[in-house]
């Protein structure tokens, strides 16, 4: 029996459940301690060991609901213990950095805590239906989040939020139950193994790659898909903004990785152009809607869409590197998002306001503050030697011999991410100093830590990528080559 | 000798993180002293380099690889690795001797401003992008000195950031020089393709590879569509039509900036690029053809815009587009070592006027408009003198620098381009004209500057002189490196391992003769014209003045054609289609699906609990649903 993935999963909840009986100092205490264990035995995930079982890692098996075919089926191969890692990751950082709201501070904690604890269940499910439901529960402490604690529009973000994932988690459910109708099983090996040697009718595997594309792409943010995204993010609290668009959102493409290329069979072959097209859409459509806001939370929530465009790409692409760099660039977009996101908050409450048109000088006030988020900036518009350059150019790199026109569209999206963040930057961060903030304001201790260990994880990625490159290489995908002379 | 490559980029990195973390604590002295001497010891490290070059049997010198981006189970690998060989060892030379002595001048021209060691920092970091970018072993790498070098520019064109006008300069130098960015990814992307490799060097590499014609199996139409996507960042970095008009704006950035950045090295990349493909470009007739006649309309665009300047940069800044424009015709015509020539000798005299230029702007305090100049010649002496020699070396006057290399240049339009050739060949006059305008109006002439300033001239000091007695001496003597009139060839020699020199031309008596008449006589023109010119005069300016003095407006026109559209879309993407979107795909639901659109109305109470309940009954209705199914799925 491997405890690794209970550890990573059972120990936020239990320190969920102790916050929410204790005083609201301790909360935070608890809260901290149980996050930063999880992410500690979450590092040790990445390091191979445990049962193996079919090229995936500390495998756990427990009966659960043995006549629904639902089991605590568990395991995890490179990408989806960085994935895990990346969520733990930011759990600790969203309980460390951001400031406690002013009231419920429990359920704050509590939020956040399980909402990454039913997120790295997703991840690390073998089982099908386990990663539905976990996948659909996560969403839960996120409504909670925006509607005790959200921005002023919240009720209508979280609506939105609400019905369009909720659609396409339908659609996803439809899709799981067709498979198990057609094969008797939730288990994903077992699914993979039958897929793969052709045993499965082609018309429910053709209804499960339309179904789970849809509700993935809709998690990914995927233009058109994308509508909820904007409202959702601007009016979600930053802590649980970092693990919304840092963790969970990568669910979705983690489920394109994992289930529907891999279970839809030769259909979802066919779809790759289609997909790969509206990933390079989404890579020019979110960088033209983030130049036009003025609110620098939105500027960098509608960036998502863009980056997301080309994560998507090296998903669905078919190309080792350009997959490779997908799943190291889903963690780089955790990291720099968060990172973002953190800065805003933290502009938002020195200055009142996140409008460019109240904002301006933070260099003379902030020094530190500023160049750290000049780095964060640059790593967005992936510039080479920060991590974004690593991914995207592994993405492209790979994807053009397949897709020469979307791969040059969606590199073309640098010059976007170059025009929206740099005036971002212009607007915000120089000019001249503000008469009424002539006071220097630093961060706090923990903000100024985390801060700096992000851009140090920035550059490190951007000159070292390699560890985690071989990670990220083992993504379920040659496994599944690797199995199919064993399958009759 | 691979440790000796290593600290070519790295010492002035180091330099670049001592001044951008404790620099603001270390005063002055410590924090200059310590960026001057990390570019010097580039340069040592630079020269023991280039020496083992010249005594290896094969011409290059190469380090280690140290890996960087590598994905197993694929071929992908791309290290960091750095090769010197003739070609980028001579720009080693100018990028770390100028930028040494560029260095020692602004530690006296930014003395007492607030950000000294953040200046120093961005200064150190761009020396080691530079570097990055020339010695890179294979493309990728290459590309991190190229955006890294747009960074540093970046940086130090909006180093005075509290300025608006310098911020907004800054990043439009960002996003048009990213516009090049993305062809040469596109570039690259293509050649991993064709070539299955981003080695630049080595027996595999991609430059073997281009010159095996006969393994050679790419069809010439994709080595067109490379050489011309290469092409196109060259010219954002380089500055050429249409993406030069971020330099000009540049000049917003302290003008010992311009002098390195934006004269001496960094816009020389796209030169330096397009020579080393030169074995591409040179299999493409219409690529060739492509370079040569954009470099030749540049140079003739951005000299008649010369003429029509009144700020002293501008005019410089006008001006190195222009020589710029000229190497590219030398590489569209085939000579790629007069192009390599004239970035060099280019470098030095271009570089002189800057800093020449901004020891004249020091003296004033700041003024640049040379309609406030004149008469300076005998106040401010040695600068007068040093700038005078740049003037009649950027002239083409014999036996300066800029007449030998620019010679070269003619020489090869004239053979292989003949229409290039003219537009070559009024550009030099123009230049001619507008630098000696330039000095006349600055140095000569009686004086327009105002009372208050000219009682309290700025006097250079030992900082800023030296630098640019080195340089007017460089000036001087360059050409001769290279002087096949009187039988000198040792930079064609030098070359000759990467890049093979044409035939000497019958025709270099008669284009040397032209060259000698245009210059002196549009110098002549000049000198006439402004010797004795008018406060008056320099008020009234005709339609055709004017309308060169904007650049012939074509900052307007991308104002009006591209930006204003795309700024149109952005708005209403983002005010209609974001703020109605999820609402209208909602109604699409609501209409089919007409449970879940009653649901939504009862939903916008906006009550939390609402939504909790909300999900638990969902959750409720998926888990009956699965028994339910389940039930008949395990049968």
């Amino acid at each position: 029996m491997n405890v690794l993935i209970l550890v990573v999963v059972v120990l936020p909840i239990f320190a969920a459940f102790l916050a929410s009986l204790m005083n609201e100092k301790s909360a935070k205490s608890v809260a901290i301690l149980g996050s930063a264990v999880a992410c500690l035995v979450s590092i040790l995930g990445i390091t191979t060991g445990g049962q193996i079982d079919r090229g995936f890692h500390h495998v756990v098996n427990a009966p659960w609901l043995p006549k629904l075919g639902l089991t605590f089926s568990f395991g995890l191969d490179g990408m989806s213990s960085l994935l895990v890692l990346l969520t733990t990751f930011l759990t600790v950082v969203s309980v460390i950095v951001v400031p406690t709201p002013k009231h419920a501070v429990r359920a704050y904690y509590v939020a956040i805590l399980v909402a990454g604890a039913l997120t790295n269940v997703a991840f690390a499910s073998l089982n099908v239906l386990l990663f539905y439901i976990a996948f659909e529960a996560a969403l839960i402490p996120v409504l909670i989040a925006i509607g005790m604690f959200g921005g002023g529009d919240r009720s209508k973000a979280a609506i939105q939020f609400f019905v369009f994932t909720v659609i396409g988690s339908l659609l996803l459910l439809s899709a799981i139950i067709g498979l198990r109708i057609e094969t008797g099983s939730f288990d994903y090996l077992a699914l993979k193994e039958m897929v793969v040697a052709g045993d499965v009718n082609a018309s429910s595997l053709r209804w499960f790659a339309i179904a789970s594309f849809i509700a993935f792409a809709t998690k990914a943010a995927l233009v058109p898909l994308h509508a909820w995204l904007g409202r959702a993010y601007v009016n979600t609290p930053t802590g649980m903004l970092l693990l919304l668009s840092g963790a969970m959102a990568k669910l979705g493409i983690y489920g394109l990785i994992r289930f529907t290329l891999p279970l839809g069979g030769e259909f979802a072959q066919s779809l790759v152009p289609f997909i790969v097209t509206l990933g390079a859409v989404s890579v020019i459509y979110g960088a033209i809607v983030a130049a036009a806001q003025s609110d620098i939370k939105a500027v960098i929530a509608f960036s998502s869409i863009s980056h997301m465009g080309y994560i998507v790409i090296g998903a669905v692409v078919g190309d080792d590197a350009a997959r490779s760099g997908s799943v190291l660039q889903m963690l780089n977009h955790g990291i720099t998002t968060g990172a973002l996101f953190i800065c805003c908050d933290f502009i938002s409450r020195y200055r009142g306001s996140r409008q460019v048109a109240d904002l301006g000088g933070i260099w003379s006030d902030s020094p530190l503050f500023s160049r750290l988020l000049l780095l964060f900036t640059f790593s967005s518009v992936a510039l080479p030697l920060t991590n974004g350059f690593v991914g995207e150019f592994l993405i492209l790199l790979g994807a053009f011999p397949k897709f020469p026109i979307q791969t040059s569209i969606a590199a073309a999206g640098a010059v976007g991410s170059a025009v929206y963040m740099l005036w971002m930057i212009q607007r915000s961060v120089y000019g001249a100093q503000k008469s009424d903030s002539a006071k220097v304001v630093s961060l706090g201790v923990s903000e100024r830590s985390v801060l700096l260990a992000l851009a140090l994880m920035i550059i490190g990625i951007g000159i070292a990528p390699s560890p985690l490159l071989a990670i990220a290489s083992d993504n379920g995908h040659m496994v599944g080559a690797a199995m199919q002379p064993e399958v009759k | 000798m691979s440790t000796m490559l290593w600290l070519i980029p790295l010492i002035p990195l180091v330099g670049a993180i001592i001044n951008g973390t404790i620099g603001s604590k270390l005063g002055e002295r410590m924090s200059s002293g310590i960026a001057i001497l990390s570019v010097l010891g580039a340069f040592i490290a630079a020269i023991t380099v280039v020496s083992s070059v010249a005594s290896s049997a094969g011409h290059f010198v190469e380090s280690d690889a140290v890996a960087w981006m590598t994905v197993p189970g694929t071929a992908l690998s791309i290290p960091f690795s750095f090769h010197v060989d003739p070609l980028n060892g001579g720009m080693l030379f100018v990028i770390t001797g100028v930028g040494a002595l560029i260095h020692i001048y602004s530690a006296s021209y930014m003395h007492g401003d607030k950000g000294f060691s953040r200046y120093f920092a961005y200064l150190n970091l761009f020396v080691f992008f530079m570097a990055v970018l020339v010695m890179a072993g294979n493309l990728p790498l290459l590309f991190v000195g190229w955006e890294g070098v747009g960074l540093a520019s970046y940086l130090l064109i909006g180093f005075w950031q509290e300025k608006w006008s310098a911020t907004q300069a800054a990043k439009k130098a960002f996003v048009v020089n990213r516009i090049g960015d993305v062809a040469l990814l596109v570039a690259m992307f293509m050649l991993y393709r064709e070539f299955n490799t981003l080695n630049l060097y080595g027996q595999t590499g991609l430059l073997a590879q281009f010159s095996e014609s006969s393994s050679f199996h790419v069809q010439t139409g994709v080595a067109t569509t490379i050489a011309l996507l290469l092409f196109a960042g060259a010219a954002g970095k380089s500055a050429q039509l249409p993406l030069f008009v971020w330099l000009p704006d540049a000049m917003e950035g302290p003008t010992p900036v311009s002098a390195l950045i934006h004269a001496a090295t960094m816009v020389t990349a796209g030169v330096y690029l397009v020579c080393r493909f030169h074995l591409l470009f040179e299999m493409s007739p219409l690529a060739m053809q492509v370079v040569a006649w954009t470099g030749g309309l540049t140079a003739l665009v951005a000299a008649c815009t010369g003429v029509a300047q009144w700020d002293i940069k501008k005019v410089l800044a006008y001006s190195t587009v222009s020589q710029l424009g000229l190497m590219f015709v030398a590489c569209g015509c085939g000579a790629f070592t007069a192009a390599m020539f004239h970035v060099t000798t280019h470098a030095f005299f271009k570089a002189l006027l800057f800093l020449g230029a901004g020891a004249v702007i020091h003296a004033l305090h700041g003024e640049q408009d040379m309609r406030k100049m004149g008469g300076l010649a005998s106040k401010i002496k040695s600068t007068h003198l040093l700038v005078l020699v740049g003037t009649i070396a950027i002239a083409g006057i014999p036996p300066l620098a800029g007449f030998w290399s620019k010679d070269e240049i003619l020489l090869a339009a004239f053979d292989h381009n003949r229409p290039v050739y003219g537009l070559a060949a009024v550009t030099s006059a123009l230049t001619a004209f507008y630098m000696w305008r330039m000095y006349m109006l600055t140095f000569q002439g009686k004086s327009r500057v105002d009372e208050d300033t000219a009682h309290h001239l700025h006097h250079p000091d030992a900082r800023i002189v030296l630098p640019l007695g080195i340089l007017g001496a460089l000036s001087v003597i360059a050409g001769f490196l290279n002087a096949p009139a009187v039988g000198l060839h040792f930079y064609s020699e030098w070359l000759s391992p990467v890049i093979t020199s044409p035939e000497h031309s019958h025709n270099s008596g008669l284009v040397m003769g032209i060259s000698v008449v245009v210059a002196l006589v549009a110098s002549a023109l000049s000198v006439a014209k402004y010797k004795n010119v008018s406060a008056a005069s320099m008020e009234k300016q005709s339609g055709v003045f004017a309308f060169f003095a904007a650049a012939m407006r074509i900052d307007d026109l991308y104002a009006s054609v591209i930006v204003k559209p795309l700024t149109g879309i952005a708005d209403w993407s983002s005010l209609s289609v974001e703020r109605n979107g999820a609402r209208g795909l909602l109604r699409l639901g609501q209409s089919s699906v007409q449970g879940i659109g009653q649901a939504v109305r009862r939903w916008q109470s906006g009550v939390v609990g609402d939504y909790i309940l909300s999900m638990a009954l969902a959750l409720i209705v998926i888990i009956s649903v699965v028994l339910i199914t389940g039930t008949r799925g395990g049968n």
